[in-house]
């Protein structure tokens, strides 16, 4: 297996990816923060502008370059999937990287939408459960005080099925909450990370 | 930035560079690094000067007086300029402990006004003297140089020397002023603070302090000049960083000093960035650089310059910035 630098948004996307890569192929991804290992870009839009200096170092140094970023939803701050790969393409050129962009690199979305088709059978049932807590407290006025969010609809899920608060780190692995082995909703993306990975012997 | 600064720089055939260059340089440039990547060789190649002695005396001071490369009369240590031919341009022979040999290649600067400076064949105008070389080795603490620094560069002017002191009151709040004392055989440099009664040699205070007065003496007396210095952050405690870079970054620009700066301190690095956000140092944003170097698969070095913005980026995200294998 070459050696890669993977080009990612945040540490959510680094640790989803590293756990996928584990599970799917038994590889253990380097956690580093630099050539070798991942790079945070700190959003789309500075591959560029921030990251040159990586991209050129990486590449002279033999390793490929992967970029994930999301394919985000069409408005005035934001690209779009077809923006975005117009964008990146350009940029991969320059830069000599390939690219994934989540949730399947073909449609609008972000790594949020990855996740939430990767819940459990049971973290599904706890979902239905929060969107009745949720409708409850909009009606009476009190929404803002748990906002709806995917983070924050994921620590309660956690907080219900694991009996911890908040986790200092999402455990992807934990099968209680998600499903990624054999999920067919990854298979996009498992069809891109098979031209760079290959399955691992496990030591057991 | 002052005209005659460097904004690429390029040596071949220097020490363990085959060819090696930096582009886009600022005012203000930090190279970081692995151990023996050639931090230190950068700093001695841009001890450039047009004129052949110059440069060579300088070069050679540093490695025999700073580095302490030791003379042994059987094994000399060799410099030549031009690509080593059979009858080089210029050569010069000198003793060192083990068989060393450097070749001096082409150099090639461009400076900040798009002259190109090339090495000149004459060798005239030697330049002995250690502390006119603009160069601060890691290690050197109080030295009797300092003493001819303060004579020459800041005693003569009460307003030079009301700026120095201003200055170091980064490091030491209390510093009132430095003098020179010729009661003992060998003149010595005194400081008094407003809360101590004693005036007290300089030689006795902190390493960070005797650094900073080392560094901006050399800044004095290199106005308009570039100055290398290795290892800037030793000696220096992490909680006077800010303090430390501020006065340093501050008397360059002042005095139109170009930096060259080695360190692989990630707190001298954060405390850069961080200086450089303050409201009366955010012009100098446009000048700071930082040079990762890195020695490729196929044993060469190059270097990755990042700019502010960059730089402060990974800082902020923990990319790694500081270079090393992979």
């Amino acid at each position: 297996m070459k050696k890669m630098t993977i080009f990612v948004e945040n540490t959510t996307d680094m640790d989803f990816l590293r756990k996928l890569v584990k599970i799917i192929y038994n590889h253990d991804l380097s956690d580093q923060r630099g050539v070798g290992g991942f790079i945070l870009m700190s959003g789309a839009g500075n591959e560029k502008s921030q990251n040159k200096a990586y991209f050129e170092k990486s590449t002279d140094s033999g390793c490929v370059n992967l970029v994930f970023e999301d394919a985000d939803y069409k408005n005035n701050s934001t690209y779009g999937f077809e923006k975005q790969k117009e964008r990146l393409e350009k940029l991969a050129e320059e830069l000599n990287f390939d690219f994934f962009l989540f949730p399947n690199h073909q449609d609008d979305g972000n790594l949020e939408i990855i996740l939430e088709n990767c819940l459990s059978k049971r973290a599904s049932e706890i979902v239905a459960c929060l969107n009745v807590y949720h409708e409850c407290l909009e009606k009476k006025g009190l929404g803002h005080k748990n906002p709806k969010t995917y983070h924050n609809r994921w620590n309660m899920i956690e907080s219900a099925l694991l009996d911890i608060k908040k986790p200092e780190k999402r455990d992807f692995s934990d099968e209680q909450i998600w499903f990624i082995k054999e999920n067919p909703y990854l298979a996009p993306l498992i069809n891109f990370l098979d031209q760079y990975f290959t399955s691992e012997p496990s030591l057991k | 930035m002052h005209e005659k600064h460097l904004t690429y720089f390029k040596v071949e055939n220097f020490k363990r560079f085959d060819s090696f260059e930096m582009n886009d340089i600022g005012q203000f440039n930090l190279i970081v690094g692995d151990n023996n990547v050639g931090k230190t060789s950068v700093l001695e190649a841009l001890l450039f000067d047009k004129e052949t002695m110059n440069f060579t005396h300088r070069l050679l001071t540093v490695l025999f007086e700073f580095r302490k490369v030791a003379n042994n009369t059987q094994n000399p240590i060799k410099l030549f300029l031009g690509s080593k031919p059979e009858n080089p341009k210029f050569f010069i022979s000198y003793h060192n402990k083990e068989t060393e040999e450097i070749v001096l290649g082409k150099i090639v600067l461009r400076t900040a006004s798009g002259e190109n400076e090339r090495i000149a064949e004459e060798t005239y105008n030697t330049e002995t003297a250690k502390e006119k070389i603009p160069y601060v080795p890691f290690h050197l603490g109080y030295d009797q140089d300092l003493i001819t620094y303060y004579s020459k560069a800041i005693q003569k002017s009460r307003q030079v020397k009301k700026d120095f002191i201003f200055a170091l009151k980064a490091l030491v709040p209390t510093i009132e002023n430095v003098e020179i004392s010729l009661d003992s055989d060998t003149p010595i440099l005194l400081i008094s603070q407003t809360d101590k009664d004693e005036i007290l040699p300089l030689s006795l205070s902190g390493e960070g302090t005797i650094k900073l007065i080392r560094i901006l003496m050399k800044i004095l007396v290199n106005q308009g000049k570039r100055l290398m210095i290795d290892e800037v952050d030793a000696g220096v405690h992490y909680k006077k960083f800010k303090d430390f870079w501020r006065t340093v970054l501050l008397a360059a620009k002042e005095n139109d000093v170009q930096l060259f700066m080695t360190t692989h301190n990630i707190e001298c690095l954060q405390y850069f960035k961080e200086v450089l956000e303050e409201t009366e140092m955010i012009d100098l944003q446009k000048e700071a650089r930082c040079f990762e170097m890195v020695e490729l698969p196929n044993g060469s070095v190059k270097s990755y310059t990042r700019g502010y913005e960059e730089f402060a980026n990974a800082i902020d995200l923990g990319n790694n910035i500081r270079g090393g294998k992979l």
